[in-house]
């Protein structure tokens, strides 16, 4: 990601009231276990590593949305 | 109310299980489909070389699982092979790269794809470091080459739906890419 990585996008997005609350889901190419903490660490709902599961990423999203 | 008994509740279990498998698998399947049509719309979308480029370093990160990869042209005038763009991986390490030599050398040369299943080792941009070598192809030429290194290490292992990505990859990487110079070439 340009300008910030993933992690201070999803801290950044936590502070806001507006955004408190939805879930996020990250995905990533980092898949080392330190990189999955740091990333619970900062907010994040779920963490997905690349290359992307179709099913897996469709049934975190419908987990999260309560589907 | 019949009363069911303990055989017919397991029976019922049973296949439980086995629908719950093939709706798995048909999930993976769509999901597979899904992945060759997103590579391959994305690649044709692009309407500049630097389009291709992003396409294809998006298809290489979130659908083979690699961030490391170069792309070479060859030149039929004179036999040479020429790095076009390499992406995780150091250009300086192409410098030397002949038609029939190497591993690169060698696919632009026959035609016929390297894989490696199991992923790449060693050094970057060293032979042993290769995972997959697509011929590039534009109708039955070969036009250049893909070289896919190191994959991600939770990725593990190339699986039977990643060969069809890389056939996907060696149809139509070199035409999108011919496409997209030729367009923006009109433009400017």
């Amino acid at each position: 990601m340009p300008n910030m990585d993933g992690f201070e996008a999803c801290r950044r997005l936590r502070q806001l009231d507006t955004t408190r609350d939805t879930p996020i889901i990250m995905v990533t190419t980092r898949g080392e276990p330190h990189n999955v903490e740091s990333g619970y660490e900062v907010g994040c709902n779920d963490y997905v590593t690349k290359p992307i599961n179709g099913p897996e990423l469709l049934s975190k999203v419908r987990n999260l949305l309560g589907d | 109310m019949h009363p069911v008994d303990e055989e017919q509740l397991q029976e019922a279990l049973r296949e439980n299980a086995r629908l719950t498998e093939r709706s798995l698998a048909s999930e993976q399947q769509v999901s597979d489909l899904a992945n060759l049509y997103v590579a391959v719309n994305s690649l044709h979308g692009a309407t500049e070389p630097a389009g291709v480029m992003a396409a294809l370093r998006e298809i290489v990160a979130n659908l083979v699982g690699s961030e490391e990869f170069a792309l070479f042209e060859t030149d039929p005038r004179n036999g040479h092979i020429r790095l076009v763009a390499t992406s995780g991986v150091a250009a300086f390490r192409f410098e030397a790269v002949e038609i029939g030599s190497g591993i690169i050398g060698t696919v632009a040369e026959s035609g016929r794809p390297y894989v490696r299943r199991e992923g790449g080792s060693g050094q970057s941009g060293s032979d042993e470091s290769i995972t997959a070598c697509l011929p590039l192809r534009i109708g039955t030429s070969v036009t250049g080459v893909l070289a896919v290194f190191h994959l991600l290490p939770h990725k593990g292992a190339l699986e039977d739906p990643d060969l069809d990505l890389f056939e996907a990859l060696s149809a139509h990487v070199a035409p999108a890419l011919q496409f997209a110079r030729g367009y923006h070439g009109g433009r400017t």
